[in-house]
């Protein structure tokens, strides 16, 4: 199915035997049932951890008509796979930095001492996909936290190796990693049947009550079971072979527009592949304080997002901000030359969400997100406007996305249903 | 912490029955269906009151309450139709019906369906118990886990986080019905054995422990350029410290974190700058990341300087983070905005506002014991792992086994074990075959569950249950060789031991567990406070009205002090931002001690406490019902049924049109209502004199913006720096000034007829029942150490336990060793 489906361009093709054994840990949950006959939607998160200049990103003017702004004109070619939209945020989000914790999860109050975080979007999603890819999900990250939350709060380790990365996509595991893995699983099992065996006898000395309850038990050793037999047949699946080289060196850390770049083509490369369905990706604040190398400029990321409306600055920053754009487009522009089936474009298939966790950076104001949704099976070439007084929650758009996705979901998180405006095609 | 929404439930709960009342209700129907044989078999007597008093509304057609009792099923081996029953007889037995409008049946023949009905139920329940016995098994709950494998393994990691959150049941994670088993808490199980056996396993030499002290200055090469321009209002550069004017960047200078995971000692020292003793936030975890750090304490500096000395478990680049608090407003926004506004000439330098001057950090670790650590050595003895064999393998997993599952194992348990790590021994070295038997151990449901077959508990039994009670953890060696020696059981040895037990430091597991959920301290945070309705609350608060209350209850504890404590008492554990919020004098510091309270002080006792008082409300309004039924559910131990579908809640109106009790008072009108509002409306209205953060109020505050009635709030802990920026002398807290509404009316009337006005003869009346606090307290202890609620036929147990301890003036100590020497403790 996998390799039927996919119309890969040239660079891509498939090899012979090579194996990938997924971690323990990576072993997803329940299979998904998939309607085979459509190509799957996808969903890619990518949040701007210092914000993004509202006046220079947001069109003054509403609905299909509006004008393009500074920032929009360098993705203005895809203007029609793209909606706008403002006066959105997540309600009681916290302040500055820490709500790129809750950006995906809506939790309120990231930052504050008693903060505890919940499920995010991709996560939810991913218990969707179960092992119809051979991974669930990729949190990546430009340089340290990422935007994965499990269902108990947890933030899920972000890769950012590229090379690393690259190697766990695409490039065939040593005999040793892959015996190792192989032992892995095998150890799993051992584990497995010696519960197995003592749960049966138990059962035979138990009052009824309490067998009902080690039935419970009884079913997860199954269910386990399950997923130990899914980790294996993709073991024996051959990886995907691309021929693009396997990337280098990653970028500096100042660098962020460079590493986005580099991390935007190995997406490109996943989605394609159909190595997972789901990534999410945190370009966060911990580059911040080197200086881009970006012609014109001369303080770090972090100071120009606090600009404090002074103009040398803000002038300093849209060249920054408008590279990274640049780089967007790129990533917008490969996605939609990639076919998924005669006419079908891979933008078409993927849901892009582009933004950021806070509406002011210099003020840390996490109100009135820039937020940017492309592609994936939506009308666009819109500015959806809300009020910038009282928002719509973020989780809206998310329960529209998860819909979209394939996901019966009721609100996500504080949202209080689907976004209006926001037509599916 | 979500509970879960529990099925009915399988045991006969006369708690459950009443708890689900509503569900029970929509049971009838569904039971009434073809029972009409059925209902022929109900006793004469039965069938005689029923028929008079009942079936007029109750009936097939009319089916008041969706309850169609001529057709219930008498199959009371049911458990739907025992708890519909349960039910009816304690409405009939309360007097609640028929109702008063009604006319009723003569006593005699009122006290012989009573008679007859609690006859044939308490006899069912007690077959159900000798045959099934009456506690469920159930596994080990999530701090358990933590602690088992704390004490087994001697791992110092928190696990906790990797493992799903555990359903709660009458209000405890610790009913069996509740803690349900799912792939996911497998497959954490078998991770989390995984890497608490690698945390506790030294293969390599001992790790390098030093003690290093780092000067704390301005360091350009630490910070970063970029980073001091940004934010040097945030940083004062001295000789000999650097001063710290917010929670930015909160980084020992020239200290990177652990370099390995493990415990390390921490020696701050510090001194205020400004003047005045300034508070600090001491927290522990990930530099960056505030959801993977944790408070680990609050301390204050004099000016004169001090040495806070804190020792905590760090994961590898975990660090310390210490940072003053209430510098300069709350929120980061309102901080840097008010800083920068002033920037023109403003020089961190030689700012006078509070700060915190760290003058040096000493950092010594990772502290262990002896190498390897004590944990591979219990786990491993003098094998080593180099060369050992099978018969090595057999010894250490003779010696772990009966540890891990907490009793004596058969040979062939053992020999189960060791073909476990034959078989991995095929293909792998000898540790990593050990490890797969070790881990299948940790994953085995007689690690995992708590469980014993019906009748007496066997010593081994007996001893888990009295460690998961008091430690939330495993037995130690002590307790169980006195259960191998059979010497657990004698009363005198078990008093002993649980004397011991609460002396340990380990009891601070049951404060913590008990407390946080009996008093749900545990949600403390489930709400924030509106900033605008209530300024004054902040992080400080927040975390000394949890320690406030965990200390009460250790007093109590400690001293065997009267249950009636927790109503009223005339002391008050505070530190001197409780008595600033309380309006207390004279206590000053972070520190918690006992504090006398003035005659008819409003403070003693929990429903006083700022805790309580937050958590039974929402953050903006508090709610006389949802506190009422609170107090009637945790402290009298009345559960009170869910409002009939489809009756929508009454909200107070923050903007202050109408009040609550006018709302209430509509409501109460309505004569189905008033069946339990009467109960549970009393104590939410003695309440209404305490605002959402425990604030004693007059009157409502308001969101209104109508200033004219409003008053000044003073937010002890918030330094104004924008006034002092602007005029030095005018030192002080921030003040804000909030719009009031109404009045508020504390006034009500309990159910006995007898009225109050205000909290404080409300808090009276309740005192004059104290067995009935005893009462309620027993049955949560009974809850929580059993794992299974009351049940019908336990009441003479239960009214043992109670008798007694009324002997010994119902303290609280006497009261966990009545429930630990009951029936109902030493039995499954």
């Amino acid at each position: 199915m996998l390799h039927k489906t996919i119309h890969r361009r040239a660079l891509l093709r498939v090899t012979g035997v090579s194996l990938f054994l997924p971690l323990f840990e990576s072993l997803s949950p329940a299979v998904a049932t998939e309607n085979q006959s459509q190509s799957p939607r996808r969903m890619l998160f990518i949040c701007r951890g210092l914000g993004l200049h509202g006046p220079d990103f947001f069109p003054q003017q509403t609905g299909r008509d509006y004008e393009l702004t500074p920032y929009l004109k360098e993705i203005a070619a895809y203007r029609n796979q793209f909606t706008i939209i403002s006066g959105i945020s997540h309600p009681n989000a916290g302040s500055g930095h820490a709500a790129e914790l809750s950006w995906l999860t809506g939790a309120p109050h990231a930052g504050s001492p008693s903060f505890k975080n919940s499920v995010s979007v991709d996560q939810l999603a991913a218990e969707h996909v179960g092992s119809a890819t051979r991974y669930p999900f990729l949190s990546l990250t430009t340089h340290n936290s990422g935007l994965s939350t499990t269902r108990n709060g947890v933030q899920v380790p972000p890769e950012k190796d590229p090379a690393a990365i690259f190697r766990k996509l695409f490039v065939t595991g040593t005999p040793q990693e892959i015996r190792s893995q192989e032992h892995r699983l095998r150890q799993g099992r051992s584990i497995l049947d010696s519960i197995r065996s003592e749960l049966s006898q138990l059962e035979g000395t138990l009052p009824a009550a309490d067998r009902q309850l080690l039935e419970q038990y009884t079913t997860a050793v199954r269910d386990v079971e399950q997923r130990l037999h899914n980790a294996e047949s993709w073991m024996e699946k051959p990886k995907p072979r691309v021929d693009a080289d396997p990337p280098t060196e990653f970028p500096p850390s100042e660098d962020i527009v460079g590493r986005s770049a580099m991390l935007y083509d190995l997406m490109v490369l996943a989605l394609q592949t159909d190595s997972t369905r789901l990534i999410t990706l945190l370009m966060d604040q911990a580059g911040g304080n080197g200086v881009p190398p970006i012609e014109g400029v001369s303080e770090g990321r972090h100071g120009l997002s606090h600009h404090g409306m002074d103009e040398a600055k803000l002038a300093q920053l849209r060249r920054v901000e408008i590279a990274e754009l640049k780089a967007f487009a790129g990533l917008l522009e490969k996605l939609k030359s990639a076919t998924e089936a005669p006419g079908q474009s891979l933008l078409g298939q993927t849901m892009v969400l582009y933004g950021s966790n806070m509406g002011n950076a210099s003020s840390h104001d996490t109100r009135n997100l820039p937020i940017l949704l492309a592609g994936g099976g939506f009308k666009h070439g819109q500015h959806l406007a809300f009020d910038r007084q009282r928002n719509v929650p973020l989780s809206n758009l998310f329960t529209s996305m998860l819909q979209r996705f394939g996901v019966e979901v009721d609100p996500f998180s504080s949202g209080a249903g689907t976004l209006n405006g926001l037509e599916e095609v | 912490m979500q509970s879960v929404r529990t099925p009915l439930p399988k045991k006969f709960s006369l708690q459950g029955a009443l708890r689900f009342t509503c569900m029970a209700l929509v049971f009838f129907r569904s039971l009434s269906f073809g029972f009409n044989a059925l209902a022929s078999d109900i006793p004469a007597v039965i069938r005689e009151f029923a028929k008079q008093a009942c079936y007029d509304c109750h009936n097939a057609d009319t089916q008041e309450g969706d309850l169609n009792l001529e057709e219930l099923s008498f199959e009371v081996e049911d458990a739907k139709a025992f708890s519909a029953w349960a039910k009816v007889k304690q409405r009939v037995q309360d007097g609640e019906m028929p109702p008063q409008s009604e006319d009723r049946p003569a006593a005699e023949i009122t006290n012989a369906f009573l008679t007859a009905l609690d006859t044939k139920l308490y006899d069912t329940d007690k077959h159900h118990q000798s045959i099934e016995g009456r506690a469920l098994a159930r596994r080990l709950n999530r701090d358990e886990y933590q602690n088992t494998l704390r004490d087994l393994l001697r791992v110092l990691k928190d696990y906790r986080p990797g493992l799903p959150e555990d359903g709660r049941s009458l209000g405890f994670d610790k009913v069996g019905s509740a803690l349900s088993v799912s792939a996911e808490h497998l497959q954490s199980y078998m991770l989390t054995a995984r890497d608490a056996l690698n945390e506790v396993i030294a293969t390599g030499p001992a790790p390098d422990s030093k003690l290093v002290r780092y000067q704390q200055r301005w360091d350009v090469k630490h910070f970063g350029k970029d980073f001091y321009s940004r934010f040097a209002w945030s940083f004062g550069d001295q000789p000999d410290a650097l001063v710290r004017f917010g929670d930015f960047v909160e980084r020992i200078v020239g200290y990177r974190g652990a370099p390995v995971a493990g415990m390390y000692r921490f020696r701050v020292k510090a001194r205020a700058w400004g003047g005045e003793t300034v508070k600090a936030r001491i927290k522990a975890g990930d530099e960056r990341n505030s959801n993977t750090s944790w408070v680990v304490t609050y301390a204050e500096f004099p000016p004169e300087g001090k040495v806070v000395e804190v020792t905590t478990y760090l994961r590898k680049k975990d660090t310390l983070r210490v940072s003053p608090i209430g510098i300069a407003g709350t929120g980061t926004q309102h901080r840097v905005e008010q800083m920068l506004k002033v920037k023109a000439g403003f020089d961190a330098n030689t700012y006078q506002g509070p700060g915190l001057a760290m003058e040096w950090v000493e950092v010594e670790g990772p502290l262990y014991e002896s190498w390897p650590p004590p944990g591979h050595q219990r786990l491993f003895g003098e094998v080593n792992l180099d060369i050992a064999t099978h018969a090595d393998a057999e010894r250490v997993l003779r010696e772990f086994l009966p540890r891990a599952f907490r009793r004596a194992l058969t040979q062939d348990e053992v020999v189960h074990y060791v073909n476990i790590y034959d078989r991995a021994a095929k293909d792998s070295n000898f540790l990593a075959a050990i490890k797969v038997a070790l881990q299948a151990a940790l994953c085995s449901p007689y690690f995992l569950y708590l469980n014993a077959p019906p009748g007496a508990l066997d010593d081994f039994a007996l001893a888990s249950r009295l460690s998961y009670f008091l430690w939330s953890s495993a037995p130690d060696d002590e307790l169980t060789s006195l259960a191998a020696n059979g010497q657990l059981r004698q009363p005198e040895i078990l008093r002993e031991q649980t004397e011991r037990l609460l002396k340990d430091p380990k009891a601070a597991a049951f404060n913590e567990s008990f407390t946080g959920q009996w008093l749900d301290l545990r949600k403390i945070n489930a709400t924030t406070p509106d900033d605008r309705l209530y300024p004054e609350w902040d992080e400080l608060l927040e975390w000394s009205c949890v320690q406030e209350t965990r200390s009460f209850f250790d007093e109590v504890l400690l001293n065997d002090l009267s249950v009636t404590n927790f109503m009223q008492s005339d002391f008050a554990i505070l530190n001197e931002r409780l008595a600033q919020h309380y309006g207390i004098p004279d206590v000053k510091g972070v520190a918690l001690r006992k504090v006398k309270l003035p005659t008819d002080s409003v403070r003693g006792g929990v429903l006083g406490q700022a805790s309580v008082l937050k958590v039974t409300a929402n953050g903006t309004t508090s709610s006389p019902v949802l506190r009422g039924v609170w107090v009637q559910e945790h402290l009298l131990g009345k559960p009170v049924p869910a409002p009939p579908p489809g009756v929508p809640a009454v909200e107070p109106d923050i903007r202050g049109a109408t009040s609550i009790r006018e709302q209430l008072d509509k409501h109460r009108s309505d004569d189905n209502c008033a069946v339990c509002h009467a109960k549970i409306d009393p104590p939410g209205f003695a309440l209404e004199s305490f605002d959402v953060i425990g604030g004693w109020r007059e009157s409502y505050r308001s969101a209104g913006n109508d200033m004219q009635n409003s008053i000044q709030v003073v937010r002890p802990l918030t330094f104004d720096a924008r006034t002092f920026l602007r005029d030095p002398a005018l030192r002080g807290p921030l003040k804000s000034r909030v719009a009031q509404g109404q009045i508020v009316d504390a006034s009500g009337q309990l159910p006995s007829g007898e009225s109050f006005t205000n909290y404080l003869e409300f808090r009276r009346a309740l005192l004059a029942e104290p067995e009935q606090l005893a009462r309620a307290l027993t049955q949560h202890l009974i809850t929580y150490a059993t794992g299974t609620g009351p049940q019908y036929s336990d009441r003479e147990s239960i009214d043992q336990i109670v008798a007694r301890s009324r002997n010994q003036a119902y303290g609280l100590r006497s009261l966990i060793h009545e429930v630990i020497q009951s029936p109902i403790f030493l039995n499954k």
